[in-house]
């Protein structure tokens, strides 16, 4: 019974840290792979209109 | 007491050498790619001096302070609106007049500047004898000379910054182009009616000078500033122009160019030296042949090679060696349990779903570490720009320039940042056809997924190039994954152009700046900080999804009543008194198999996967392999954690367990293996990067992307899986 109660735990934080990515990630707030890249910083910097 | 504060501005030109000057100042890390562009927000960092607290803002480099770019926007609007208390303009010594140009501006605006001669050593070695004194006179700007990378005059740049920000007579000592006397009384007259109408006391000049520019940004600004007389200010300033324009025979914003260069040419006649006559610099010599017409391309092509060649050959053993690691993990983990344990439900978290799923990921780190250790090497030598400037003609063709190669290249490491790279380029039309075949260019989140069916399906073969040179297999499919990338985005990018992003394209001069060998520190911070980045990853939103998936593949599970039945099998098999023990084992397996395909397929996922199953069986999928690949949608990686998960899940892990290249191998052929590769390659892109591109081109722009790659990559693989099975 005991296994149940921790891998319930475990998932269920899986599904909220993966739901809060997503979140993040579609409203643009996520830094994403930025990390990645030379401009890590330019991610989450503000949106310069350029239309 | 540290409460003195001191705000400073660093300004210059693209590759002048600012990004490596701020991290000297501030002990950052900022990446420094050797090609123009890569800074194009403004950084922060913050150090002391003394007992100084100083604000380090690192502004994307610009040319000029004309409003043509989003750096030149975003520089010229944070010293008009936030006026840090010093300017130090990076200056690249070896390249003094056209690095001159911005710092006329800056002292044309007014701001208490500091000239930062960078790359002194550059100029030396190539042959320039600059007299710091007497241009610092002829400027009225001080003027201290740094070596960025080594860290060289940086404590006498900050005591000359505190000193600037402490005189009052810094900007007043500073001298301004004299525009001729054709101009010079337009431009009073202009800044005595600003000062009049608007009581624009300061900067009246600069502002008036962008009025004679026509500079759009600033008549939105002075619009703002005083609405009721921005008409009459504007037919003023193109009653002056169209006089100048009628004197001296050209538009007044080239008169005034020209005569800043002047002034610039002048201060460097008087002041600089060149000792020795160098007409064939080693650059120089060396681009003639990077750059050759004939040679460019396919020299382009084989460093390429030579990159996947590197990953592969050094990487593959460590790659091997971890997934071997992974295996006695598994086993070890799974032991913990015993004989009874088979039915745990956290052991096969642990085992299926964190080891099999994380561990498949994370096995790939060495050739992440190779991929990035190569790739960083090529832009901080400087041939990343070469290569540019190589593809630039193709580009051309294409209604492009080689300035959207730049934010194609740094989307070989990840697609979000390319994207944000974008704003390097001048037109909305250029930003949007970039951002539109970006996701061709293979990111490093999908080598994982090339390496992972290579090993499957190709068994690595070495040959011999020239008698000499061992080449892999591997290397020359990878390599034909990635330029089946390039072509498709050039293909596609010509289609946008001529479609729905019409135009001309702009002209534009690419700079090379000169090749420099990379410090190994630097080698080793820009590899280690985007492989620290795909370990933490896998460690964070890749362990969350694959426990998502686990759970997904392991509920709902298997009734008893199906489960009695497999057991009866067993006992049957088992009972039959007429097969060897060899027969009975292999028997007994193909019920474990068929146990564990009817779980899957009864679990949450494998119920989902059947359901969209239909959609990718032209392509040659199966309903694994589609789930997978819509789970890739997330992150790409997540296509071999969860492949990981799905031949895991009711397995029983011990030493002997296969690793999931063999599993595939045996399930699939090369064809899908190949056809996976290529739906990796194309399909739709990861959710990071549609958010982003929502962001920098709206929602039209981003549904379009993901609409069109996930059609080409659907139609070109049925293509090539309905042609392969017909021929193999």
């Amino acid at each position: 019974m005991w296994e149940y109660v921790i891998v319930g735990i475990v998932v269920f934080v899986a599904v909220a840290v993966a739901a809060w990515s997503l979140y993040r990630s579609l409203t643009g707030k996520s830094k994403g792979h930025c990390g990645q890249c030379p401009m890590k910083n330019s991610c989450n910097s503000n949106k310069t209109d350029v239309s | 007491m540290k409460d003195k504060h001191l705000t400073i501005a660093l300004a210059g030109n693209p590759n002048s050498g600012k990004t490596t000057v701020f991290n000297a100042i501030t002990g950052a890390r900022q990446h420094v790619g050797n090609y123009p562009g890569v800074t194009v927000e403004k950084k922060t960092g913050s150090t002391t001096h003394g007992d100084v607290r100083l604000d380090v803002v690192d502004l994307p480099g610009t040319y000029s302070l004309t409003a043509y770019s989003i750096e030149e926007v975003v520089s010229r609007n944070f010293l008009l609106d936030e006026q840090p208390d010093v300017v130090i303009d990076i200056v690249d010594s070896s390249n003094l007049e056209r690095n001159l140009y911005l710092a006329t501006q800056l002292m044309e605006l007014g701001v208490p500047l500091l000239l930062a001669f960078n790359m002194s050593d550059v100029a030396k070695n190539r042959g320039y004898n600059i007299d710091e004194k007497k241009l610092s006179e002829l400027l009225g700007v001080p003027i201290v000379q740094t070596i960025g990378h080594k860290g060289k005059g940086i404590a006498e740049l900050l005591d000359a910054a505190m000193a600037v920000s402490q005189d009052p007579q810094a900007t007043s000592r500073q001298r301004y182009p004299n525009y001729g006397h054709e101009i010079e009384p337009h431009l009073q007259q202009l800044a005595n009616l600003l000062e009049e109408k608007c009581g624009i006391r300061q900067r009246s000049r600069w502002f008036a000078i962008k009025l004679l520019e026509n500079d759009a940004e600033t008549i939105k600004r002075l619009g703002q500033a005083c609405p009721e007389h921005i008409e009459e200010l504007t037919l003023e300033a193109e009653r002056i122009r169209h006089h100048i324009e009628s004197i001296c025979g050209d538009a007044a914003e080239i008169i005034l160019a020209d005569r800043r260069y002047g002034f610039i040419s002048g201060a460097c006649t008087e002041a600089v030296t060149q000792s020795v006559e160098v007409r064939h610099e080693r650059s120089d010599r060396i681009d003639a042949v990077m750059t050759n017409r004939y040679l460019g391309l396919p020299i382009f092509a084989l460093l390429m090679f030579l990159v996947f060649q590197l990953t592969f050959s050094v990487g593959n053993p460590v790659v091997d060696a971890f997934d071997g690691w992974k295996g006695d993990l598994a086993g070890a983990v799974g032991g913990l349990w015993g004989e009874s344990g088979a039915d745990s439900v956290l052991r096969s978290l642990l085992v299926d779903g964190i080891i099999e799923g994380v561990g498949a990921v994370l096995v790939f780190t060495p050739l992440i570490m190779l991929l990035f250790l190569a790739i960083a090497f090529l832009e901080d030598s400087g041939y990343m720009a070469r290569a540019a400037f190589v593809i630039d003609r193709l580009m051309h063709k294409i209604g492009l320039h080689g300035k959207s190669f730049i934010p194609m290249l740094i989307g070989f490491g990840c697609t979000v940042p390319g994207i944000m790279a974008t704003r390097t380029l001048e037109t909305r039309r250029d930003r949007i056809t970039t951002i539109l075949v970006l996701p061709l260019m293979s990111c490093g989140a999908r080598l994982p997924i090339y390496v992972l069916i290579l090993g499957a399906f190709f068994p690595e073969r070495v040959f011999k190039v020239l008698g000499i040179y061992n080449v892999t297999n591997h290397a020359l499919w990878l390599f034909l994954i990635y330029m089946i990338g390039i072509a498709l985005a050039i293909i596609c990018a010509k289609i946008f152009r001529g479609t729905l992003l019409k135009g001309e394209a702009t002209p534009f001069v690419m700079e090379l700046p000169p090749y420099r060998m990379p410090t190994l520190k630097g080698l080793t911070i820009h590899m280690w900080e985007r492989t620290w980045l795909y370990i933490k990853k896998a460690g964070t939103i890749i362990l969350a999804i694959v426990v998502v998936l686990w759970a997904l593949a392991y509920w709902p599970k298997l009734g008893d009543e199906k489960h009695a039945v497999f057991e009866q099998q067993r006992a049957i098999v088992q009972a039959d008194a007429h097969a060897d023990k060899e027969q009975i084992a292999d028997r007994l397996e193909e019920i474990d198999n068929a146990e564990h395909e009817a779980k899957l397929e009864h679990s949450a996922i494998g119920r989902v996967g059947k359901t969209i199953a239909p959609v990718f069986r032209p392509c040659g999928f199966d309903w694994k392999i589609s789930t997978a690949t819509i789970g890739a949608f997330a992150a790409k990686e997540v296509f071999v954690g969860q492949m990981g998960v799905i031949y895991s899940v009711g397995e029983e892990a011990d030493e002997e367990s296969e690793p999931l290249r063999e599993k595939l191998a045996a399930k699939y052929t090369p064809l899908i293996g190949f056809c996976i590769m290529l739906f990796s390659l194309i399909s739709m892109p990861c959710m990071v990067t549609v958010a982003v591109t929502v962001r920098e081109a709206g929602w039209r722009w981003a549904m379009l992307q993901v609409g069109y790659l996930t059609v080409l990559a659907w139609v070109l693989t049925t293509i090539v899986y309905q042609i392969g099975s017909r021929l193999v």
